[in-house]
């Protein structure tokens, strides 16, 4: 066999077993009209900017700089938006169903559109790097830097590709995908700004120089994070492929459980306690979202799933927080805020009038009491008229009546310095726990509060634990045969 | 293949979709799934291919579970909905080239699978044409040749022949009767009933997620329509011969549609023999007399009679 020939059948064989997601994005891709016009005035904006700066003597290290902030758009911003826009349109003509009638896995659904884009994304950056290429050759940045920044932009845009390829597959109503789309481009427009503050300080210090100062580290670190959320993002994107015989939630509820514990161990052991605080916040974050996202989950499972429950009570107690639904995913917020709350304790020796640790309670109490009540208010009063999936905008919405409205009625009664003497103003507002003077009042009120909240939904509680537990077989009244088998 | 549909209940809240319907569908036939808009038949077709889970019951494909054993369901199943996406950024071959990969297939069974498909839909010469710009005939059979990729052995098609002009309805037809005689099981929800009844060889129908009734369609006609009903046609005046048909004793009902007279006969041997005699003998020129079979209209018009849609 000739080597073209074994080669041949080499590619063959590779083309058979690549992601036939993959396959079928890229085919879009290439024959979709938005990467072939978007490469063209990606590549005539570079030849203008290198044309225009080139003959004003610019250096090097300041071409690279606009050749990062043009391939930031572009990577960060542009492709996970039309990678965005087309998971949500795929969702909205309800193509899915032949996916999920397919053989396919979630896990290469996802990963095929993650490596898709990815791919595309890497176009982008090939096609930059003749640019690139040349700002070395014009001095002022070295070569280093330049392979690392692109580096760094692809995995940032690999992680951003995630965020978007979520948000468009959110099995969602328009509006509300209409909504949290706007405010993925908000944060798509902050990563693109945080990229630019870095790698303009890369290209100004160079890679060796800033990785040894103070910058290395807290990349390392912010690195890390980032690769646990993408992960995170990677597992949340794989449950809305699932289909209704598994439960979707308990991935990404054990992986972040367990990614929260080990932010907190690591932590502990490397930092200082003012270093700590920022991990602390994650976790609560974390714990937070997950309760906001399982307050709008459905609880109804299915028989076939709850069939594969262990008949042990104590480890139907262990998995019910790792299930979908309101009150497991309460639970669960719970199993991921106490350990914080308790290591900020505990890393500051027991001290519980720290300021960090007083914000972080009342914070915790607050959007607990504001989550359950948009729970409780939208089943007893407008079951009939929006959906549960709207509870997180629901409580939202709460929040910020409980914050403005008292405000408002604060600014009308009095004024000036005085306004923050009446403690009774911020009652309902979270962000009131940071005014110290009140702080003891304020979060007193905020833990009743929650304790109300909690103690007004022990009843669902209950009841929802009680029907968590093998549903009893179901009784055969057919008149037909028993079922054969084989053709 | 058999497929028993095991008393199956679907809730959407308060609402009952699908209210404990059971049938059998038995190996090689073409069954009809009949029933108004709203009546759950979707839902029905959804629970069968997997995509959907039932309250409570069960659907046995092949003696395996939609609930318990969907993996083992979905290589014997074959669903086309009723709508084909429309992309503007994929051709024909490409889009069937997807579901081959998704199915494991290799280069060469890819290609002679892909090809053999292409053929016998009728969607090769336009294999090369993007999704968007296919008419809604060109569509459902490229949505068909999808469906058979993976071979299966039974066929899920909701809507089949909804929006399509009547050659292209036809042309399903053909490939459907193609399809049944090499063995597939094919259910098929359809609103045109005429053409079901010319097609199918049993029909299931429900209404507001109860099932009517199911059963091959020889029996179930012959249960609705025991009674002999003839149309007449002579020559002349319509209002002739129908006053001579009423007058005749065995007449139970008769009524006039269009330029013919349709009777219904009381069971007695020779009494059609004896209806024309006394049609001629009153110098009634009879010129066309067939039996009138009834068809899957007549029965869902039966059954659904005194109910409120």
């Amino acid at each position: 066999m000739s080597g073209i020939q074994r080669f041949r059948a080499g590619w063959y064989h590779l083309n058979d077993h690549i992601n036939p997601i993959v396959v079928r994005e890229l085919r879009q891709a290439v024959r979709g009209r938005f990467i072939t016009i978007g490469l063209m005035l990606f590549l005539m904006v570079l030849l203008t900017t290198e044309a225009v700066t080139m003959s004003d003597n610019i250096s090097g290290k300041e071409l690279a700089q606009i050749v990062f902030s043009i391939l930031s758009v572009v990577c960060l911003i542009l492709i996970p938006i039309l990678f965005g826009v087309r998971s949500a349109l795929e969702r909205e003509r309800e193509n899915m169903d032949l996916l999920f009638v397919s053989t396919l896995s979630p896990t290469r659904i996802v990963t095929g559109k993650l490596v898709s884009s990815a791919m595309v994304a890497l176009l982008f950056i090939c096609a930059a790097t003749p640019f690139l290429t040349l700002t070395y050759f014009l001095r002022g940045v070295d070569v280093l830097s330049i392979l690392v920044l692109i580096g760094l932009l692809f995995w940032l845009s690999v992680f951003v590709l995630q965020a978007a390829v979520f948000v468009g597959s959110m099995p969602t109503p328009l509006f509300m995908k209409l909504l949290l789309g706007a405010g993925f481009v908000f944060w798509t427009f902050g990563i693109c700004g945080m990229s630019f503050a870095l790698f303009n300080e890369v290209l100004n210090s160079g890679w060796h120089s800033f990785y040894l100062g103070r910058g290395g580290n807290p990349l390392l670190i912010g690195m890390l994070i980032t690769s646990g959320f993408c992960f995170g993002l990677f597992l949340m994107n794989t449950a809305f492929f699932k289909s209704p015989y598994h439960n979707p939630v308990f991935a990404p509820r054990l992986y972040f459980f367990l990614l929260s514990l080990i932010f907190l161990a690591v932590g502990a052991y490397k930092l200082s306690p003012n270093d700590y605080e920022p991990v602390v916040f994650l976790v609560l974050l974390i714990g937070l979202g997950g309760f906001a996202v399982g307050m709008c989950e459905s609880e109804d499972h299915h028989r076939r799933l709850l069939a594969k429950l262990p008949k042990s009570r104590l480890k139907r107690l262990l998995l019910f927080p790792f299930f979908s639904g309101p009150m497991p995913a309460l639970i669960w917020s719970w199993l991921v805020c106490c350990p914080a709350l308790l290591a900020v304790v505990a890393h500051d020796n027991f001290r519980f009038n720290d300021n960090f640790f007083e914000t972080a309670l009342g914070s915790v109490w607050y959007f607990q009491f504001y989550g359950l009540l948009a729970f409780g208010l939208r089943r007893r009063l407008f079951g009939n008229t929006f959906s549960q999936r709207w509870n997180w905008l629901f409580a939202l919405v709460l929040c910020g009546f409980g914050m403005f409205l008292p405000w408002t009625l604060g600014v009308m009664f009095s004024s000036g310095r005085d306004l923050w003497e009446h403690s009774l103003v911020f009652v309902l507002n979270p962000f009131g726990l940071d005014n110290y003077r009140h702080r003891d009042f304020l979060l007193a009120v905020s833990g009743l509060l929650c304790s109300l909240a909690v103690a007004a939904q022990v009843a669902t509680l209950t009841r929802t634990l009680r029907t968590f537990k093998r549903p009893e077989p179901e009784k055969a009244t057919c008149s037909f045969p028993p079922p054969r088998r084989g053709r | 293949m058999r497929i028993e549909v095991h008393h199956l209940v679907r809730e959407f809240g308060d609402t009952r979709a699908v209210d404990d319907l059971s049938f059998t569908i038995e190996s090689g036939k073409i069954y009809g799934f009949v029933g108004p808009n709203g009546a759950g038949k979707t839902t029905t077709m959804r629970i069968m291919a997997t995509l959907d889970l039932p309250t409570s019951g069960d659907v046995f494909i092949d003696g395996y579970s939609v609930v318990r054993e969907p993996d083992r369901v979905r290589p014997l199943i074959g669903f086309m909905p009723d709508s084909l996406p429309a992309h503007r950024d994929m051709t024909i071959a490409e889009y069937l080239d997807f579901f081959a990969r998704i199915q494991g297939l290799r280069r060469h069974d890819r290609n002679n699978t892909l090809s053999a498909i292409e053929a016998f839909t009728g969607v090769a010469p336009i294999r090369n044409k993007v999704l968007a710009g296919l008419s809604k005939g060109m569509k459902q059979r490229v949505s068909l040749a999808r469906a058979l990729v993976q071979d299966p052995q039974f066929l899920i098609l909701d809507e089949p022949a909804a929006g399509l002009d009547p050659k292209a309805r036809i042309e399903l037809r053909e490939l459907i009767l193609a399809l049944a005689q090499q063995g597939k099981t094919l259910f098929i929800s359809s609103h045109i009933l005429g053409e079901l009844t010319e097609i199918c060889d049993g029909t299931v129908m429900i209404e507001q997620g109860r099932l009517l009734q199911a059963g091959t369609l020889d029996q179930l006609l012959q249960s609705h329509h025991a009674t002999l009903r003839y149309c007449l046609a002579a020559e002349g005046e319509v209002g002739a011969l129908y006053q001579q048909c009423v007058a005749f004793p065995a007449v139970e009902e008769c009524q006039v549609v269009k330029n013919e007279v349709e009777v219904q006969l009381r069971e007695e041997p020779g009494i059609v023999t004896a209806l024309l005699r006394h049609l001629l003998a009153q110098g009634v020129a009879v010129h066309e007399c067939r039996r009138r079979r009834a068809g899957l209209e007549d029965m869902f018009m039966a059954i659904t009679r005194d109910r409120v849609q």
